[in-house]
């Protein structure tokens, strides 16, 4: 098939890649303590895309249909009328494996099952524990990429994933609350579920006694949880080259500029070892980096594809990604955090006065070009005279990035990256969110 | 293997069998800035099977249906746990949905998306905004289903979606509208979708801080489906209700919400856009009542819920693509109600920020809102918080733009009291 492959890139086009996805994958969902719902199963696919003047996407789910898809992208190619350059990056050839102790493809439905009983087990020892979803998901996942230029890369890593959902009740109140773990990685990823799964029991628990919050303006404390979703959405988003180049991102126009607190230093790293997030190359076949998104304080680079980078002049960052065969790539975050810094969790708690302190994440979203975002926290606590008091739930905090950014005043040195899915245009892929427990200013929608 | 044979198989390993195929041909076109950058033509073929050994579920999919998909379902089935309550679709007759399927979108050209493109575009032109992103994607879709039972039943769909986002700017005011439409068949309004992204970003510059307060709210469509896909929808599937993850539980034939409001699941909607014939396990789709004036009247089942509760499967199991197993979902989610909308001293929220982080078992939300308007004049930031069920016990008035979005079907919502903080 390769052969074939190679062919099709001598295609009359100024650029052609070709891209062979191969995944295996299992999904377990247990539901309160029976396996309801195995699902395992392979899909194969191919994209083709062809750059005339501007691109042509196809793809196809079977190996047959590799020439057909490779003359409906060049249709395509012709088609498109926007010009479209590709920054130079070194054509590379390259075979690479994560390492795995213990490869999904070699364990057996019983001992992956067995992640999931150990967890209930833990579970079923709460009283107030009425409903639990535990699910395992891996895939192992095979690409070879090839373009027009030479290069020729292919990757094999595994990725692991285990979520709990657990449901408390207390008279008619009931709460819920999640925990997940997961990595580019082997089984060894999966250890410790009985703690995952712990951690979660406790947290459903915790919220049945949480009274809904406050509104308004407050210094809020977050954790290295929520800090992820937040320099997520904050942030990562808004340097995604694409939204910058579409006028669509608030950073536009401001790389060395100081846009955030002296304290913020952020980085996006495909290369963190294990991180949900994290390949060799990206999907266009560029080699993955570590880069300082942003460096106390200053805006230091945009995450960018080939085309992104060629159009502002910068250089490629490997971050386009794409959710699988049947999507065309475009600029992704890997995994993204906030360095840590050297406060204690104390010191950011000890002077507020009267502040929200917020554990947990729910997600977020944001609209990169006015710079406001959403993000939610599990539980939370308010904070009275430097101390942790009442519990509060269900909190969203909304901001404007410039702002909020700038407004950070404190970062401790506990330090955390999580797992996680961003969704962009229909597309979701993989990514590690992290960093310290931070202080800063927020908008808190309560109810009260 | 074809289907038939595949299920004879299975029958020789005294095993029932179900087939499901989909074969997609996906297009699409997107707009950066500028000009058409990227042309998308896309072809996909899979399979899913689901066996059924003494009462044991195995699921498996891939590409082509091969003897080792049916082998991975077995293997799948004998350490998957016992249950009395599994079982596929017998035998049945199918409703006719009308205006699912449109030939001439299966057989659509990108020439003839130029003038509908153009259309798009020349609102933000009139308007003097600048438009990001555009993209126009048509899918045409055939589903096949088999099973032991006797169940033979294909449908083919299609479907077109634009969306458009665009941003005002006066000097430092950034102001940003995205609307989007889809439809199964050609005659889409693309010119609309243009022209509310464009003025939603004009209308939207100039904004200012509300103030933390109670305000009466008035949602639109596009806000109203975010909230009620991520709140309310689940409360009502059969498999949360069961497992105790439901506010709706135990509240059948109760007054759930505000007599002036109903709610239908109708999957047999003409020209809907979550229509069809059969669900993900082969039974066939209908209409039926959630919530009458208020009352609750039913829920979503799949054959193993309603199994468990003596009922039938309501036809909501649902598979989106073949890779995975069908769920409960609504089909076409319709919110029902008549007149009384005022509007003029409300803030009305076009859209939502975060929809999908508000909490689905207490129906609490606390969201931020796009393209937000109080006495006409846009809003800068705003925060809706509350709860969904008291939400829909305070509603003041319904619009008579019925629009569906995505699942849902319906028009501006108003509400009395809503926390919104500025």
């Amino acid at each position: 098939m390769l052969r074939e492959v190679r062919e099709l890139l001598e295609l009359p086009a100024r650029f052609v890649d070709i891209t062979l996805h191969d995944v295996e994958s299992t999904s377990i969902l247990m539901k309160d303590g029976s396996a309801k719902e195995i699902a395992t199963g392979r899909s194969f696919g191919i994209s083709v895309r062809v750059l005339d003047r501007g691109w042509g996407f196809a793809y196809a789910s079977s190996a047959g249909e590799l020439k057909d898809a490779a003359e409906r992208a060049l249709r395509g190619a012709r088609l498109a009328k926007e010009r479209v350059e590709l920054a130079d990056v070194k054509a590379t050839r390259d075979k690479v494996e994560a390492i795995a102790k213990l490869h999904p493809s070699r364990a057996t439905f019983e001992e992956k099952l067995d992640y999931l009983f150990r967890a209930h087990d833990v579970a079923k020892s709460y009283k107030s524990v009425v409903s639990t979803s535990f699910a395992y998901n891996d895939a192992s996942v095979k690409i070879i990429y090839l373009n027009s230029e030479g290069a020729e890369v292919e990757m094999r890593y595994p990725r692991v994933a285990f979520y709990a959902q657990i449901f408390a009740k207390e008279g008619a109140k009931i709460q819920f609350a999640s925990e997940r773990v997961g990595a580019t990685s082997g089984l060894e990823a999966l250890v410790n579920v009985e703690e995952v799964a712990k951690e979660a029991c406790e947290k459903a628990q915790r919220l049945l006694y949480a009274r809904a919050p406050p509104s308004g303006e407050f210094t809020v404390v977050i954790d290295p949880k929520l800090t992820g979703v937040f320099i997520h959405e904050a942030l990562g988003h808004a340097v995604e080259a694409d939204h910058v180049v579409q006028g669509e991102s608030i950073l536009a126009g401001k790389l060395g500029q100081s846009i955030a607190s002296e304290l913020v230093t952020i980085y996006d790293d495909p290369t963190l070892k294990q991180g949900f997030g994290s390949y060799f190359y990206d999907s266009e076949g560029v080699k993955a980096q570590k880069k300082a998104v942003v460096e106390h304080g200053v805006l230091r680079s945009y995450l960018h594809s080939r085309e992104t980078a060629a159009k502002l002049g910068q250089e490629p960052t490997g971050n386009a990604r794409a959710q699988g065969y049947n999507f065309p790539p475009m600029p992704r975050m890997s995994n993204t955090y906030l360095a840590r810094g050297d406060a204690s969790f104390e010191e950011l708690i000890e002077d507020v006065k009267q502040g929200v302190y917020l554990l947990g994440s729910r997600g977020g979203e944001v609209d990169t070009a006015r710079g406001v975002f959403q993000f939610s926290a599990e539980e939370g606590y308010l904070i009275e005279k430097g101390e942790v008091t009442t519990p509060v739930r269900d909190v969203a905090l909304s901001g404007e990035t410039l702002e909020i950014l700038r407004r950070v005043d404190a970062v401790s040195k506990n330090w955390g990256v999580h797992i996680g899915y961003c969704g962009k245009n229909g597309q979701l892929v993989a990514v590690g969110d992290g960093g310290p427990a931070i202080r800063t200013v927020a908008t808190v929608g309560g109810t009260q | 293997m074809t289907p038939e044979q595949a299920l004879r198989w299975l029958e020789t390993k005294g095993c029932e069998g179900e087939v499901y195929e989909l074969k997609q041909r996906s297009y699409g076109i997107e707009i950066k800035r500028g000009e058409v950058e990227l042309v998308e033509a896309g072809e996909q073929h899979g399979f899913a099977i689901r066996v059924l050994l003494a009462h044991r579920m195995g699921f498996a999919y891939g590409n082509e249906l091969t003897q080792e998909l049916l082998d991975k379902a077995l293997s799948v089935a004998r350490v998957s746990p016992r249950d009395e309550h599994l079982a596929f679709a017998g035998e049945q007759s199918y409703p006719s949905v009308r205006g699912i399927y449109d030939s001439r979108l299966a057989s659509l050209s990108f020439d003839e998306l130029e003038d509908k493109l153009e259309a798009m575009l020349a609102p933000a032109q009139s308007l003097g905004v600048e438009v990001t992103q555009v993209s126009i994607a048509w899918e045409v879709s055939e589903e096949r289903m088999f099973n032991s039972h006797g169940v033979e039943v294909s449908e083919e769909g299609t479907e077109i979606y634009a969306h458009l986002s665009a941003v005002a700017k006066r000097g430092d005011d950034v102001a940003t509208g995205l609307y989007f439409d889809a439809s199964r068949s050609f005659n889409l309004d693309f010119e609309a979708v243009g022209e509310t992204a464009s003025r939603l970003a004009k209308e939207s510059l100039g904004a200012q801080r509300l103030e933390t307060g109670d305000y009466a709210v008035v949602l639109r469509p596009m806000a109203m489906a975010e909230l009620v896909e991520n709140v309310l929808i689940p409360a009502f599937s059969a498999d949360n209700v069961q497992r105790g993850r439901s506010r709706l539980a135990g509240m059948l034939d109760e007054q759930v919400f505000g007599e002036e409001l109903s709610v239908v699941d109708d999957a047999t909607l003409e020209a809907g856009l979550e229509s069809s014939r059969f669900d993900g396990e082969g039974t066939a789709c209908r209409s039926k009542a959630l919530v009458e004036k208020g009352v609750l009247r039913g829920y979503l089942y799949d054959i193993y819920t309603a199994r468990k509760d003596g009922v039938e499967s309501t036809g909501n199991a649902f598979r989106s693509g073949f890779s995975t197993l069908p769920r409960i979902d609504a089909s076409n989610f319709i919110i029902q109600g008549n007149g009384g909308l005022d509007e003029d001293e409300a803030l009305v929220v076009h859209g939502l920020i975060g929809a999908h982080t508000a909490n689905p078992v207490t129906g609490d939300f606390s969201v931020e809102t796009r393209n937000a308007f109080y006495g006409g004049s846009p809003v800068r930031k705003a925060i809706l918080a509350g709860n969904v069920y008291d939400l829909l016990s305070s509603v003041s008035g319904f619009g008579r733009d019925v629009t569906q979005i995505s699942g849902v079907v319906t028009p501006s919502v108003g509400f009395s009291n809503v926390r919104v903080v500025g």
